[in-house]
């Protein structure tokens, strides 16, 4: 009986290595189809590395038609999941809904790297990568606002201030859902 | 965070049908409060009764949040459907009202927040019929649209609310989901700038001289 | 506060009209948004039936190929337009932060 006691804990032990051994850098994301029927807009990506190579295969390129900045970015992606909604009021959806995501961003390897907090609307965003050494296995951003969340998984690496440069020329229609600061925001605050 | 979405708040519950305007441009409210009821049956007839009172309004008002027409005609649109998908949860006309302005100004501000930066809008693409009354200074009421175009999306929604769909500071605390001081700040600030960007412009008043 | 001003700024933002047609454009998606697909049958009784019933399979089996391909071509479009929106979404996200950073980093500026 002690050995099984002994041997369920380790079981349960390696379970979150075993997890990320399977694919490193991706994370569970909870079931939103709840908040998906109460959003004004919402958007729910997932491109796993068979999809993603028939993106990749179609040929990419960016507002400008230089498409070379583009597929750098995107080089060393294994996948990207996108879950975001947009309400007509705040309130639509629960911190419980964000804790299960966060919950995963505690194991090991997960680092926060930059946050910002608006403490006058409310607004949060939180930028983690997992870390191989010294290479990136995973981003997840979450943004949360009264009436917007966002959570983004990019599972391998990419250079976030690359992709931070191309804003605005991936030539999507403005669906995209996202948090902006406006020139009021004038409370945020950030720290590293 | 965990607000009531749909909770009807002191300003619309207090407000009757007779004061709230912009919405009595086909039928008075008595006929309102009828054609929201069929339209809460299922009715389209009923409920294009009740677009037809408030279109004008929530175009507007997106039209001036907005600037470009074809956004305005989209988001308008828009929050009509939404608001059909939503009329169970809507308790009388004045909640209505309520929840379309409410509605149209969220969703305008989110999509002014996605637009890239320093979007150039054409002039000729804000379009504004000639108004024909002779008592009004057309100079100045274009500087003023002007002027509130520039301001800031949420300034911009305060100045619409109170000076387009009058309503008061406190009914557009509960629209925007803000502070009351703060509806007050934006309104002292925005008039104080709008009063300065129309210079020499002085509004004309009865019997005075320009 | 100015009277006159405030009834100047009342005047300008006077109500315009959508168009007399734009609540028939609301309805119409709502119609849309509402209507079933129909659904359509054909029986095809005929003498040549095994003849017919051999070319329909052979047409079938290259048009299966064609919408097969086609079907593809549609996954990797839609597989594309989606990786671009999430590439979008995330580099929006990563500039407020970029942007609050800097603006703590530098609050005169």
């Amino acid at each position: 009986m002690r050995l099984r006691s002994i041997a369920l804990i380790c079981a349960l032990l390696a379970l979150p290595t075993l997890a990320c051994a399977a694919e490193p850098g991706r994370l569970q994301l909870p079931d939103f189809s709840a908040l998906s029927k109460k959003a004004a807009q919402s958007v729910d990506i997932s491109l796993d590395p068979s999809l993603l190579n028939l993106a990749k295969s179609v040929g990419i390129s960016d507002d400008s038609g230089n498409g070379a900045a583009v597929n750098g970015v995107i080089q060393g992606i294994r996948g990207i999941y996108v879950r975001s909604y947009s309400f007509d009021n705040p309130g639509e959806y629960s911190k419980a809904d964000v804790k299960a995501v966060e919950a995963q961003l505690l194991a090991p390897g997960w680092q926060p790297i930059v946050s910002t907090h608006d403490l006058k609307q409310g607004n949060n965003v939180d930028i983690y990568i997992l870390r191989n050494g010294n290479r990136t296995d995973g981003v997840a951003i979450i943004a949360a606002a009264p009436r917007q969340l966002t959570i983004v998984n990019i599972v391998g690496s990419i250079d976030l201030a690359k992709l931070a440069q191309l804003q605005g020329q991936f030539g999507v229609p403005r669906i995209g859902l996202s948090l902006h600061g406006t020139p009021d925001s004038s409370a945020a605050t950030a720290s590293h | 965070m965990e607000a009531d979405p749909m909770r009807l708040p002191t300003a619309a519950r207090n407000m009757s049908d007779s004061t709230a305007p912009g919405t009595l441009e086909t039928a008075g409210p008595a006929a309102l409060e009828s054609a929201l009821a069929r339209a809460q049956q299922g009715e389209l007839a009923a409920f294009r009764e009740l677009i037809r009172a408030h279109q004008d309004s929530v175009y507007t008002l997106a039209l001036r949040m907005l600037k470009v027409p074809e956004d305005a005609e989209e988001l308008a649109q828009d929050v009509f459907v939404s608001a059909h998908r939503h009329l169970d949860r809507i308790a009388s006309t004045a909640h209505l009202f309520f929840w379309l302005r409410r509605t149209v100004c969220h969703r305008a501000i989110d999509r002014l927040r996605r637009r890239p930066a320093h979007v150039p809008v054409p002039l000729d693409s804000v379009a504004e019929l000639p108004l024909p009354d002779a008592s009004h200074d057309p100079l100045l009421e274009r500087r003023l649209r002007d002027l509130i175009s520039g301001l800031p999306p949420m300034a911009r929604a305060v100045i619409l609310l109170r000076y387009q769909e009058d309503l008061d500071p406190s009914e557009i605390a509960q629209t925007l989901d803000m502070p009351l001081n703060t509806v007050k700040s934006h309104l002292k600030r925005s008039l104080a700038s709008l009063r300065a960007g129309c210079g020499e412009l002085r509004p004309i008043s009865a019997g005075s001289q320009s | 506060m100015s009277d006159e001003f405030e009834k100047a700024l009342q005047r300008a933002l006077r109500h315009q009209s959508p168009g007399e047609d734009f609540s028939n454009r609301v309805i119409t998606q709502l119609d849309s948004a509402a209507a079933p697909t129909p659904a359509r049958q054909r029986v095809l009784r005929s003498r040549w039936l095994p003849a017919a019933l051999a070319a329909c399979i052979i047409a079938a089996i290259g048009l299966v190929q064609l919408r097969q391909r086609a079907l593809d071509a549609e996954r990797a479009t839609q597989a594309r337009t989606q990786l671009m929106q999430a590439l979008s979404i995330a580099s929006d996200n990563i500039n407020i932060v970029r942007t609050a950073v800097a603006r703590a980093e530098n609050p005169n500026s």
